[in-house]
């Protein structure tokens, strides 16, 4: 079942009233979303505000939503649209960078080349997690590291990371899970720190 | 079922399987948060900037203010054929209907006051153009019975 059916089927159960199916789209989203709009807001609380409208929005809209797209096409647009009326009611020109032709936001990779224009709490969190996440990396057995990179990084299939590594796909499957429970672990107490801090 | 969710986000199940596991992952919150951090870790490791952002909380609270949406079901097969076949009838009675109803409704006199109405109007018809005055002036007497000529003429006449 592809990426893109997997999102469908979500969105079939929220079409059908099931609002923890939604709930799920959002967990999936919420960050690649906000990468998205990044480029439009320059503040890291209006990208929260923006990104949290646009997922009520596209709740809203689901009923017109017909699956002739990907989920995410439609929710970016969703997200394009919100961001520019924020503007327009705040009167703030937007950020816009070079590369906003692309849509679907899947080859922006100049964030981490921007300046810093987050507060300075957003920041911290993003680089503890992100430093927190590649150490964990760093501490996996070596068969668990490059099982979870080959998948997380470059994208490959079970199938194709069997035949890289030269094991049972059953093998490949076992040790993403196993990469990703370790991470998950090391991550967790970073997270409920910030859930605290937050709420 | 962790395990599951792992494969699920990886495109790795079958239609059956995964959504046997999406009802798991809905019914419960520590399987909700696996997913959720699945992904987190997923984002981290391609570098996503905006890691740190979690408006899972602030959603669903809005969404429980929203009514439940509920999408028009889609007809299939011979239910949209019996559909389009019942509009179909039932926009044809409707058509029917209303031009009955609206040569039943309408005065007998109302025609002939139409038709008068439309003459007059192709009569007041302007003709400005120089070469068709001369055209017309030339054949005047073939065409002395048409409205038309006679009122150009006698329009350009009069100035």
């Amino acid at each position: 079942m592809s990426d893109r059916d997997i999102d469908q089927q979500l969105v079939a159960r929220a079409q059908k009233g099931e609002k923890r199916a939604f709930d799920l789209l959002v967990a999936k989203y919420q960050r690649r979303l906000a990468r998205l709009l990044s480029r439009f807001l320059r503040d890291s609380a209006d990208i929260e505000d923006v990104t949290q409208e646009a997922f009520v929005k596209a709740y809203r809209s689901l009923p017109a939503f017909r699956g002739e797209s990907a989920f995410y096409t439609w929710l970016y647009r969703i997200g394009i649209n919100t961001a520019k009326n924020f503007l327009s009611a705040s009167a703030r020109r937007p950020v816009v960078h070079a590369d906003f032709e692309d849509e679907d936001g899947e080859s922006f990779d100049l964030a981490a080349q921007l300046p810093d224009l987050n507060t300075p709490e957003s920041a911290l969190m993003n680089k503890q997690i992100i430093a927190t996440v590649n150490a964990a990396v760093e501490r996996l057995p070596e068969e668990l590291r490059t099982a979870i990179s080959l998948r997380e990084m470059d994208g490959l299939s079970y199938d194709e990371i069997a035949k890289v590594m030269d094991c049972p796909i059953g093998t490949v499957r076992s040790r993403i899970f196993r990469a990703r429970e370790a991470i998950a672990t090391e991550l967790r107490p970073l997270l409920d720190t910030a859930k605290n801090k937050r709420w | 079922m962790r395990q599951s969710i792992s494969e699920l986000m990886d495109s790795e199940l079958g239609e059956n399987a995964a959504a046997q596991v999406m009802t798991a992952i809905e019914a419960d919150a520590s399987l909700k948060q696996a997913w959720n951090d699945y992904h987190l870790i997923g984002d981290a490791m391609r570098a996503n900037a905006h890691v740190s952002i979690d408006v899972r909380g602030r959603v669903s609270a809005r969404l429980k203010e929203e009514p439940t949406v509920l999408a028009p079901r889609r007809w299939h097969g011979a239910q949209r054929v019996r559909m389009a076949g019942a509009a179909a009838l039932a926009a044809s009675v409707s058509f029917a209907a209303v031009v009955a109803w609206q040569q039943l409704a309408r005065p007998a006199h109302t025609a002939v006051a139409v038709n008068a109405q439309a003459q007059q109007q192709v009569a007041l018809l302007p003709v400005s153009s120089s070469n068709a005055d001369a055209y017309f002036l030339a054949h005047q007497e073939l065409t002395a019975d048409q409205g038309l000529v006679q009122v150009s003429y006698s329009r350009r006449a009069a100035h």
